[in-house]
């Protein structure tokens, strides 16, 4: 049978051509820049998030000072 | 700075300046810029919203608004982040851990399928497992074996809720443990940082008494007898025995000669040096003491270590349940739910953390134990002894009478007596220096380099002649000086009950000092208080004459006195009280109570004490108040109540637990919540304060 009819063959060398792409694509400038700016997007999403849970924490602090100081006043 | 004001009412004002408005590193330097200023109570800064929280006295919110506004964060001083801030920021990052923890736990559900979960549980399961078959490499059948084996059991049955529910509670403890443990420790670092307002500096040839926050790495520090050394450097003069207990735990003085180091926080017990200064005092030793607590097996409960040790102990019957089950009942489901219930990790965590919380209680109360062990004493002790001068009695003696002899005046002996005595942390020195000052006199020094002789007296050189001052036992009997028979009548006469302190010049009697000593307001309700609280036996020991204990114990209610005691002697009245079967509490305050307090069960210093008192001492009042022994009392027995109530509860719940999942009521995972909820309960409420009775 001739090596080119047989599937395993074929499959052997997409795995070769898709690994060698797939190397290409991970090292080039473009898919970099790609994941810099994710994880950049990434921890700025969990400061945002630290900050906007922060910034409930003191309202709910401030909340319960005033309820505290208006019990204290009566 | 830019902010926005998001909260302005009366006395608190909230500025938030974003997110990126500075980072978390800046945050001690702006706190600390903040509480400096006069009119500010109180600051809370987090970077995570450039949120800068002010209290600050009525009247002022103009001056405040300004300050922020002109707030340079890039010209701030580096500053060491002081208590408070410590606190906060421990207590805001446990919050966070805690809601980090919970968020992921329930919203990963939300986010990723079931298989990422999967393999990130066992990815994490897989951790636990290692780390118990580490102990079990390590000889060890400990806690992390069981938990290991629990979590290894419930991902190999694949039930995987279970597995994760016992990590996600394992988590929460072990957190909740270190921040109860973190933050007893900062209190405690507050509460021992070295507390010397003013030392002896010398300037060309003269001591000269400088403020602590002035001395400058290279001046040269005089530290004498009983003084704590309250810097780092080397000894540029004299030598001396020096007590670094603080440092290495080792209690035998090590002597220090010339060009040898010494380090802040220890104590001369004798001799006199002068160190050359290498570095002021900061937190370093400190923190050394905190380790040598936290660590030292000698420092902590029995009941505690006897918690630990059985906690371990449990451990192989836990294996022994699960095959046993499994022998009998032939279903796994059953047999892991013995795995996942334990008496141990609750044991091994609510006692250390109901330790370490009533030592942060009693910390908060100004009272500083200096480990567990001490409390658990404290509850067991029947008899307190008391030194009498300083403690029971008022912290302040007053000069009643200066009888002079020979041709000298009053104001003549007074000054001398002063001038001797300035150099020494007791409360008789300190009563005849503040006679003198009450009286005008001025001393300067005249005398030579001054002797102590621990608990008895001082000796020096006057104008070439020898001078000393201290109890008639040490002027009379040790330096032999002569006091006639009219002299005697004299001072019998004048000085009544009050102490009486001999200064002897050039081999003859120049005259004495009266001091009056009355007892304490308190004092006779602080004993009344601790009889109340299971105290049996109340006793004395004073270096003073019969008539002035005698007077004292009528008046406080003390069983038993002992009076004209040599300071050598004090600790033999302790350990023959322990021989006959008691334990002894010791309060104490002078140089010579520092035998006494080591002899006894546990030993208590006033907060007036001396260096070497505190130092030695296994508690220190940081209060004049002597109820605080009452209040102590009834916090150790509470402790050692709550500890006995969590092992009782710990051990009828996990047992009900343990008797479900035998008879298959319970399934693996439920018992898992229930055994690690009724632990996190445990804890929690291990951590809440001792009330008073």
């Amino acid at each position: 049978m001739s090596v080119w009819k047989n599937e395993k063959f074929w499959l052997v060398m997409a795995g070769a051509v898709g690994s060698a792409i797939a190397k290409k694509i991970l090292k080039a400038p473009k898919t970099r820049e790609c994941a810099v700016k994710g994880l950049a997007q990434g921890m700025k999403f969990t400061a945002d998030a630290k900050a906007a849970f922060q910034d409930m924490k003191d309202e709910a602090a401030d909340i319960c000072n005033d309820a505290k100081k208006e019990a204290e006043a009566k | 700075m830019k902010f926005k004001i998001v909260y302005d009412q009366p006395g608190r004002i909230r500025f938030r300046a974003g997110a990126y408005a500075f980072e978390k590193m800046h945050e001690p330097r702006i706190h600390m810029a903040c509480v400096s200023e006069p009119y500010v109570q109180k600051a809370v800064v987090h970077s995570e919203n450039g949120g800068i929280l002010l209290e600050y006295e009525n009247g002022c919110r103009e001056q405040v608004i300004d300050f922020v506004r002109n707030l340079d964060i890039a010209s701030l001083p580096e500053s060491e982040p002081d208590t408070e801030y410590q606190l906060q920021a421990l207590d805001s990052d446990f919050k966070n851990k805690l809601a980090f923890m919970i968020a992921r736990r329930y919203l990963a559900k939300l986010f990723f399928p079931a298989p990422i979960r999967t393999v990130h549980l066992i990815y994490r399961g897989l951790k636990f497992v290692a780390k118990g078959l580490n102990c079990l490499g390590e000889g060890k059948l400990s806690v992390e074996v069981l938990d290991g084996a629990a979590i290894g059991a419930s991902i190999l049955q694949r039930n995987y809720e279970s597995a994760g529910t016992i990590m996600f509670l394992l988590n929460v403890s072990s957190l909740l443990e270190d921040y109860t443990k973190a933050r007893t420790r900062t209190a405690l670092t507050a509460s021992l940082a070295v507390k010397v307002d003013n030392v002896w500096v010398v300037r060309d040839g003269v001591d000269v008494q400088v403020r602590m926050q002035d001395v400058q790495v290279g001046d040269l520090v005089r530290v004498r007898s009983g003084s704590m050394i309250p810097v780092d450097g080397t000894v540029a003069e004299g030598d001396a025995f020096v007590n670094e207990a603080t440092m290495t735990g080792e209690s035998q003085a090590v002597h220090k000669t010339v060009g040898k180091s010494v380090f802040a926080g220890t104590v001369v017990d004798e001799g006199s040096i002068v160190v050359s200064v290498r570095a002021v005092s900061g937190n370093t030793k400190i923190q050394k003491i905190i380790e040598l607590i936290d660590r030292s097996e000698d420092l902590k409960a029995s009941i505690q270590s006897r918690a630990e040790r059985l906690a371990d102990g449990i451990v192989p019957f836990s294996f022994l349940g699960f095959g046993l089950t499994l022998l009998f009942t032939r279903n796994i489901t059953k047999a892991v739910s013995i795995l996942m219930v334990d008496y141990s990790c609750a044991i091994k965590l609510s006692t250390p953390i109901s330790v370490i919380s009533a030592l942060r209680e009693a910390a908060d109360r100004n009272m500083t134990v200096k480990g567990g062990k001490y409390l658990e004493e404290f509850a067991l002790a029947d008899t307190i002894v008391f030194d009498k001068t300083g403690t029971l009695t008022k912290a302040e003696p007053k000069l009643e009478r200066v009888i002079p002899f020979g041709d000298r005046s009053e104001e003549e002996v007074l000054r001398t007596a002063a001038c001797i005595e300035e150099h020494f942390p007791h409360s008789m020195a300190r009563a005849i220096v503040r006679g003198a000052a009450e009286r005008g006199i001025d001393h300067e020094e005249e005398h030579a380099d001054v002797k102590y002789i621990v608990a008895h007296g001082i000796a020096t050189t006057l104008d070439g002649e020898r001078a000393v001052i201290g109890s008639k036992h040490f002027v009379v009997e040790d330096e032999k000086i002569a006091v006639g028979e009219a002299e005697q009548k004299k001072i019998d006469e004048l000085a009544g009950a009050a102490s009486v302190i001999y200064l002897a010049i050039g081999g003859n009697l120049a005259g004495v000092l009266c001091i009056s000593d009355p007892p304490r307001d308190e004092a006779a309700e602080a004993i009344r208080m601790l009889r109340e609280r299971g105290i049996k036996h109340v006793a004395m020991i004073t270096g003073d004459s019969q008539k002035a204990a005698e007077r004292i114990a009528q008046l406080l209610g003390i069983d038993t006195f002992f009076a004209q005691v040599l300071p050598e002697d004090k600790h033999r009245y302790v350990e023959k009280m322990k021989a006959e079967g008691r334990r002894v509490i010791m309060v104490g305050d002078g140089i010579n109570d520092a035998p006494a307090l080591a002899a006894a069960n546990v030993s208590v210093a006033m907060s007036d004490a001396s260096d070497i008192a505190r130092e030695t001492a296994d508690v220190t009042l940081r209060s004049e108040d002597l109820r605080d022994l009452a209040e102590l009392r009834a916090l150790s027995t509470q402790l050692m109540e709550r500890i006995q109530a969590n092992y009782r509860f710990i051990v009828a719940f996990n047992t009900s637990l343990l008797a479900a999942g035998f008879f298959g009521i319970l399934a693996p995972s439920t018992s898992a919540l229930l055994h690690n909820l009724s632990t996190m309960a445990i804890c929690a409420k291990s951590m809440t304060p001792l009330k008073q009775a």
